[in-house]
């Protein structure tokens, strides 16, 4: 096992090994006693990235092609469907798309050589034909609708929709039935050669499976990958948001709210991320966590239920902090959250909760180790910021109270605040 | 996995492992789904978690829980087939992962004592303030499920097919009777519940067994045992020798189609391993039948799967489609059926479906929360068998066994949940 490098984590007994496969992927495998073994091979291509150049050549591309890609690589040339080829395994497989990453996935209990080299092998062999992106449209076309009638999907890109002038994460994931209309082989095969290249894409292998036969695997499938550096371009985004209100009608019991804080200092990848993710999450736990004294208040008084919660979306290009509920009056509670972060800006953050909120961050980070799913998925998440994941416990140690308090004024301003609504018929 | 008895009617079950950062427990009260006493019992765990003797308040709780290294608390209330089921689930960091010398494991039983056996009463009732709040909460969850577009069509189709018998209850019972409650009859319904109903404890873990049963003892010590609330199912039997369809309207962009079957054997039955073979094969993995034909061939659907209720015996087979399809779905649903019923089934198909089905149980080991409740739910369902015994049966199915179990599943209620709009609803 020469070739691969071994990382620890002794503090939480978790540990690595990773090399760069001569093809040019990056390639991690985490031992793990479980029985179910977990594999993701995605790309650092998401719904976000449809407008690049490559090669001195500009190109956009319709919204919502990366889902589509994602869809159409389950088929293949010999008209065996991957799910298939993985079921004579026993393994059961699946994939995603998000704004960033494109992720194919399998788990197994048995077999997991023969699962990996089907993994490698069908997301390294595109197929697409004029009849099989025809059919893909109607699957697709009933996805979107699908979301279409989900008042937290819909409420979740409202709110992007306002706080982005120009930035693409304001597109829902799978486009429109419009959008998708546009996509054809030709356009597929554009975004597979510029993104699906084994220098911009990365596996990890969580599970009981030895390190030298993952790569056995990747010797047999994978061939080296040009260098090629495509260039995305993201249009300029103002820091301010693009409206301060959104709202939507839907067929819903009680109306729906989300507020976002949009996050202005952007791009940034590695640690910094990380360390702004940990900070954003124990100001948000602080501030609107169950036992903040705004959530006690507002819970008391009827105008929030126990679905409240805030989290804080890290991504490279983009970043924001969403609080959402159910509320019979969702401008009022936004006015209260409004209130508490004015109070927050004038008395500060009380030392002892600080300490609480990252103890509960710490443990509730190693939990996520908890499963070979979890594991695998959020450390393909973490390669493609460029960070690693066994240092994120280290990392939410080192975030003291000023750092806090710091962001907390520099980011948290009423001009980069929108409310979204989802309100009943 | 070890089942000891604690009590008439009390069960610890311990299932050893040190896989996991964390030690899961749960606690599960099973009652009878009835009318009378369902909102009762969902609006329980609700006011529990408002606030204990020890710990007065919500912030109270939670502080105690994040001070005990984030211990998470979740309470959960289901219904499996005509039983309901009211849960509590803590999981706590393992002793070896805290800072040198530290414990948790009696400071979490402790506090899973206060918290679930030492509620905050006054003059023998619940606090008012909690339950009224909480009573509109739980009316606003009720409420509530027309949001999810499928599962309340499910719904509707189960209430219609067994209209009259419990299993038309919600396991959040009704709005009607939630307004009834009061925090004094509240807190009769819980110490009755405490002493008459099954408990079920389950723990996944590493510790040591006799410590273990010490403190789940210590628990339940001050409960004064009665076991007389005893919960079953009674199975689906067609009422009816047409198929019932029902239409309703509502301003959403998709149609949700939602086919009941009455599906002939539980739980309970000796061989019911071979009808989730059939379930797999016919609609419930990306290999079956359903979206291998309603998806991937005809381009109907982005879902279609069938999903087996397997203590009341219904299966049911959901799909989300253009409104003008409905025919056209609901008649391939049948056919598929149909061709299982004739035998028609590949090898491939056969081999494939005891695969996938053999690795999501070889899974569940992997899952602690969820192994438990596997468990749970088949003893409830009066079954022993292991996890193992159901992955050994699974590769005997037949054919035969697979074409038997289609015929005897036999269609009694459609309901469309048909969608009037065109686009995405009136956006501003």
């Amino acid at each position: 096992m020469s070739e691969f490098i071994l990382k620890e984590n002794k503090a939480i007994d978790e540990k690595y090994y990773y090399t760069c496969h001569k093809s040019g992927l990056p390639v991690y495998v985490i031992p793990k006693n479980h029985g179910t073994g977990y594999a993701v091979f995605g790309t650092n291509f998401g719904s976000v990235d449809n407008h690049f150049s490559c090669g001195g050549k500009e190109t956009v591309l319709p919204d919502g092609i990366a889902h589509f890609l994602e869809h159409k690589l389950f088929e293949n040339e010999d008209g065996i469907d991957t799910f298939k080829k993985y079921a004579e395994y026993g393994a059961s497989a699946n994939a995603y798309t998000s704004s960033d990453k494109t992720v194919y996935l399998f788990s197994a209990t048995e077999n997991m050589k023969e699962s990996l080299a089907i993994l490698l092998d069908f997301v390294t062999h595109p197929y697409f034909t004029d009849e099989t992106v025809a059919k893909e449209q109607g699957i697709i076309g009933q996805e979107i609708r699908m979301y279409d009638d989900n008042p937290g999907w819909r409420l979740y890109f409202n709110t992007l929709t306002a706080l982005y002038h120009n930035h693409p994460a304001r597109i829902d994931t799978a486009g429109t039935v419009e959008t998708i209309a546009e996509i054809t082989p030709e356009t597929l095969y554009e975004a597979y050669n510029t993104f699906y290249n084994l220098r911009n894409m990365a596996l990890v292998v969580c599970g009981n499976i030895d390190p030298d036969t993952v790569l056995s695997v990747c010797d047999e499938y994978l061939k080296e990958a040009p260098v090629i550096s495509p260039e995305r371009i993201f249009p300029d985004e103002p820091e301010s948001v693009y409206q301060k209100e959104i709202s939507q009608k839907l067929s819903v019991s009680m109306p729906l709210f989300a507020v976002g804080i949009k996050d202005t200092k952007q791009p940034e990848t590695g640690r910094t991320l990380a360390k702004k993710q940990a900070e954003y999450e124990i100001i948000l736990e602080l501030i609107f966590g169950k036992a903040s004294p705004l959530y006690t208040r507002l819970y008391e008084s009827g105008l929030i239920n126990s679905a409240f919660s805030s989290g804080y979306e890290a991504h490279t290009n983009f970043g924001f902090c969403e609080i959402s509920g159910y509320s019979s009056q969702p401008d009022k509670v936004y006015n209260e959250i409004l209130a508490e972060i004015e109070k927050y800006k004038e008395s500060g953050f009380d030392k002892e909760d600080f300490e609480r909120v990252k103890r509960v961050f710490y443990a509730s980070n190693i939990r996520s180790f908890n499963s070979t799913e979890e594991i695998a998925n959020e450390f393909i998440s973490y390669v493609f910021k460029d960070f690693d994941m066994l240092d994120y416990p280290e990392v939410i140690s080192s975030v003291t109270l000023e750092d806090i308090t710091k962001r907390f004024n520099n980011s948290f301003i009423e001009e980069h605040i929108v409310l979204s609504k989802i309100l009943p018929l | 996995m070890k089942r000891i008895k604690l009590s008439d009617g009390i069960y610890l079950n311990i299932i050893e492992s040190d896989k996991f950062k964390t030690d899961y427990f749960d606690i599960n009260i099973i009652l009878p789904l009835r009318e009378e006493t369902a909102s009762y019992a969902a609006l329980l765990p609700m006011v529990i978690k408002r606030g204990c003797e020890k710990y007065p308040t919500m912030a109270e709780i939670t502080k105690r829980l994040d001070y005990l290294y984030s211990t998470g608390f979740s309470t959960r209330v289901m219904k499996r087939g005509e039983m309901q089921i009211v849960g509590f689930g803590v999981d706590f960091l393992r002793e070896i992962l805290l800072p040198a010398g530290e414990t948790l494991f009696d400071d979490v039983f402790d506090t899973v004592k206060n918290i679930v056996f030492k509620p905050l009463v006054n003059g023998g009732a619940f606090k008012d303030e909690y339950v009224q709040t909480e009573k509109k909460n739980l009316i606003d969850a009720i409420n509530a499920l027309i949001n999810n577009k499928n599962a309340y069509a499910m719904k509707k189709c189960h209430q219609a097919m067994c209209k009259g018998e419990n299993f038309a209850v919600s396991e959040n019972g009704s709005i009607e009777n939630v307004e009834k409650i009061c925090g004094k009859d509240l807190y009769e319904f819980y110490k009755n519940l405490m002493s008459s109903a099954r408990m079920e404890f389950f723990y996944t873990g590493k510790c040591d067994e006799k410590k273990l049963i010490e403190s789940v003892k210590k628990l339940i010590c001050d409960i004064e045992r009665n076991y007389t609330l005893k919960a079953s199912t009674q199975q689906f039997v067609r009422k009816r020798n047409d198929v019932e369809e029902i239409v309703e309207e509502m301003e959403v962009a998709q149609g949700k189609l939602i086919m009941a079957f009455s599906s002939g054997t539980t739980i309970s039955d000796e061989d019911y391993t071979s009808y989730l073979v059939f379930n797999n094969l016919f609609g419930g993995s990306p290999t079956s039948k359903l979206f291998e034909n309603v998806r991937e061939k005809m381009s109907l659907c982005y879902y279609c799967r069938s999903l087996p209720e397997s203590h009341k015996g219904i299966l049911t087979v959901a799909s989300g489609i253009e409104v003008e399809n409905y025919e056209k779905a609901k008649n391939e649903i049948v056919l598929q059926l149909e061709n299982v019923k004739r035998g028609i089934i590949s090898d491939e198909e056969l081999v494939n479906a005891k695969k996938a089905l053999t690795n999501s149980y070889r899974e569940l080991f992997d899952d602690a929360p969820n192994l438990s409740f596997w468990y749970l739910s088949r003893l409830i369902g009066g079954s022993e068998k292991t996890v193992e015994d159901v992955i050994d049966e699974i590769a005997k199915v037949t054919k035969e066994q697979i074409a038997k179990c289609a015929i005897g599943t036999e269609l009694d209620t459609v309901f469309f949940l048909k969608g009037t709009l065109n686009d995405g609803g009136d956006k501003n």
